[in-house]
């Protein structure tokens, strides 16, 4: 019997200092702080595209003079071809929410596998808009909703339609004309299942499809508002110039929906974790850098340093920390002149004197590090999918169970979830289009009903049973204890992949919602967190990022912390 | 049952939809609420024990209501452990034995043997997307939705947090 290979990525192949541990990396504060990096999903998304020379067309444009209609996007990627189906339909303002529990949206999209006929578009133009109450056909990959942003897209057509271009201010503070608020995939409301494509090589990395999708929809966006001012007076219309249109991306409204994914797929977590503290590390351990790289990297911290003036938001304890995080970036600023590059080892030094700063400061660095070494670290995304499951090794002993539990479980185990700020919180699915929420436990029903996410607790509850127990088999405990075979699956699991589990209680009151989505929202690449309590964010998807007839484009891959300037 | 073993009845009766054994989910279904939890605990029980002593020998079950989610399992078990089982069933259907195939222990029971080939062959083969009547469709759902917390306006106002007016 073969086990599962510890580490996906292999033993090394370049040099590189030791990983940062799992017991300072998988921790909810810090995961709450990362940055996109160079190696998220829509980074790797765009470099496939344009490594491969592709090209987006526009084969269907039926949009009326008020906005309304239909669209096709389609582009071809190894065999096969993909397209957005887009719809754009009016909606009375009083039903514009970005709950998942909406009924109507102002767009609703569907990523279909290969070119749409008529029939397709037919059919797809009274289900999508209906979008979890439609029907849909496992030729649909993805199915997606997006509202306007009310304010920016009315002003950005009014200004083209009378011959000039919108206030920059406006653009720089809102970023994107429509914002999506669900984007489904994976055989969700009856689409394609995930399987469907998994042998495809261009879709196999995390939420590729998805990915795509929406950088589609950030291109239906633009021509969109253009269309409108154009047929509002078309003798003095202008086009919205590009730099604007680089700059503005795809709104997101993230809630608790994403959070539990984090738990529900322990290995697949391990590797986007254990690829980027593998990149780290790589970086780290350079002792030369070249005059270039130094160059690049003194470049990228003053484009840090005017992103982050432009990162303004309303939650008070998000905006305290962007606070900090300006006066700490004119530290590193200070910091980090040539003298300081000129040192050996100098990225090595750099996160070990972050140490002094906030969380959020230290892992701005380590996305900084991480930006100019593309040749040494994009690889390593090739490693950052999974198809493999849990699995419980039932020949184990329980001694040996045990002593895993001992050697790396204490932030579970030695946890009192009797009282009740320990265990005040708990995870469940709402009756209500089966959306992931968060109950106050001792004041609200539904508990017994609780999902799975109270994984410290489980664990300290098996070893407590362990610890009563005559040696023998997991096999054999199981036939006594069978409610703890997940409890040791996970505990199993985390001695392989060791980034696998986040290490703090997910139901106590230090657990923070917008930690979790954070995290995942920066592999995916997103920027400008700004959240508005702490279980939902809202963020911008693709801003700076290329546009779809700009895959050629020399900087194609220069959009890390995209600023209006830059763009 | 416990969150995990739930996960494995489920990758197993997608295997069996995909497989064209419909009958696992039509036995699922019906039994739910019935026999299902405590022989499906059984059963995994059984086949973890099978793959953690595979010269042991021979592990009874009683009599199983679900055979064919029983085979769905013996093949998810098959592919997450890269072993194979055999398993026969008296003639009066009142024992059930799990058997790795390596095994040389004496079957205790009498009765037909269903060969682990079978089942080998059937593991690794690419499944097709199954045709679900509508009907049975309503059904799964219908279960499903025991999990779900009912709403109310506190849970749908706070449980999530998005606000509801857009305010861009």
């Amino acid at each position: 019997m073969k086990p599962p290979a510890a580490n996906p990525c292999g033993p090394p192949l370049h040099p590189q200092v030791e990983l940062r541990a799992p017991s300072e990396v998988m921790r909810l504060g810090r995961m709450g702080s990362f940055f996109p990096t160079r190696m998220s999903f829509m980074r790797s998304a765009i470099r496939l595209l344009a490594a491969e020379k592709q090209t987006v067309e526009r084969p269907v444009w039926e949009i009326d003079d008020e906005g309304y209609g239909h669209a096709v996007y389609s582009l071809g990627i190894g065999e096969h071809r993909y397209s957005l189906v887009a719809f754009s339909t009016q909606l009375d303002p009083s039903r514009r929410t970005d709950r998942v529990i909406a009924e109507a949206w102002d767009s609703s999209y569907v990523l279909y596998d290969g070119v749409p006929s008529e029939a397709d578009i037919y059919r797809l133009r009274h289900n999508a808009p209906r979008q979890e109450a439609g029907r849909f056909t496992a030729r649909e990959l993805v199915l997606s909703r997006a509202n306007k942003s009310l304010r920016l897209f009315e002003h950005v057509a009014d200004a083209l339609s009378n011959g000039h271009q919108p206030d920059e201010k406006m653009i720089r503070s809102i970023g994107y004309l429509m914002r999506t608020t669900a984007v489904y995939g994976n055989g969700k409301f009856g689409i394609a299942d995930r399987l469907t494509v998994a042998n495809r090589p261009h879709l196999a990395d995390p939420f590729r499809p998805e990915l795509l999708t929406v950088w589609l929809i950030r291109a239906f966006t633009l021509d969109l508002v253009q269309h409108v001012a154009r047929r509002r007076n078309p003798d003095h219309f202008v086009p919205l110039d590009r730099r604007l249109q680089r700059f503005l991306g795809v709104g997101n409204s993230t809630g608790l929906g994403m959070a539990p994914f984090l738990v529900s797929h322990p290995i697949l977590i391990n590797n986007w974790m254990l690829a980027r503290e593998t990149a780290l590390a790589r970086v780290r351990a350079i002792a030369d850098p070249s005059a270039a790289s130094v160059a690049r990297m003194r470049a990228l911290i003053e484009r840090a340093a005017e992103h982050l003036e432009d990162w303004t938001v309303v939650d008070a304890r998000q905006m305290e920390r962007i606070s900090v995080l300006r006066s700490e970036w004119a530290a590193v600023l200070e910091l980090v002149d040539e003298a300081y590059l000129g040192e050996p080892s100098p990225w090595d030094r750099f996160v070990r004197d972050s140490g002094r700063w906030s969380l959020e400061c230290q892992e701005l660095i380590v996305a900084l590090l991480l930006e100019p070494h593309g040749e040494l670290i994009d690889g390593l995304t090739e490693c950052m999918a999974s198809t493999i499951q849990p699995r419980l090794d039932p020949a184990m002993s329980t001694a040996d169970l045990a002593d895993l539990i001992a050697t790396d479980w204490d932030w579970a185990t030695k946890v009192d979830y009797n009282r009740a700020e320990n265990s005040r919180q708990f995870w469940y699915v709402s009756e209500d289009k089966e959306e992931p929420r968060l109950g106050l436990r001792y004041e609200e029903p539904g508990a017994e009903l609780e999902g799975p996410l109270d994984v410290a607790r489980r664990v300290q509850d098996l070893q407590s049973d362990l610890s009563g127990t005559t040696a023998c088999s997991v096999a054999e405990f199981l036939g006594d204890h069978p409610h703890h075979r997940f409890a040791c699956t996970r505990v199993q699991t985390l001695a392989r992949y060791p980034y696998a589990e986040i290490r703090d209680n997910l139901i106590g009151d230090g657990c923070l919602p917008i930690d979790m989505l954070r995290s995942k929202l920066s592999f995916f690449g997103a920027s400008k967190f700004d959240p508005r309590s702490d279980r939902w964010t809202r963020i911008t998807l693709y801003q700076g990022a290329p546009l779809i007839d700009e895959l050629d484009s020399p900087t194609v891959d220069d959009w890390w912390l995209p600023t209006l300037a830059a763009s | 049952m416990d969150v995990e073993l739930a996960r494995q009845v489920s990758r197993a009766l997608v295997w069996a939809c995909s497989h064209n054994r419909p009958l696992a989910l039509r036995e699922f279904i019906t039994m739910a609420d019935t026999t299902l939890p405590s022989e499906m605990r059984q059963v995994a029980l059984a086949l973890d024990r099978s793959v953690a002593e595979p010269n042991a020998g021979a592990v009874a079950l009683p009599a199983v209501h679900a055979p064919a989610l029983l085979e769905a399992m013996c093949v998810a078990w098959s592919e997450n452990y890269e072993c194979s089982f055999s398993f026969t069933e008296s003639h009066t259907g009142d024992l059930l034995c799990i058997v790795p195939s390596e095994s040389p222990a004496e079957l205790p029971c009498d009765g037909a043997q269903l060969s682990c080939s079978e089942l080998s062959v059937a593991v690794g083969t690419p499944g097709v997307d199954p045709d679900i009547d509508m009907e049975v469709w309503a059904q799964i759902n219908a279960l499903a939705a025991r999990t779900y917390v009912p709403s109310s306006d506190a849970s749908r106002a706070g449980g999530a947090g998005a606000g509801i007016t857009d305010t861009d």
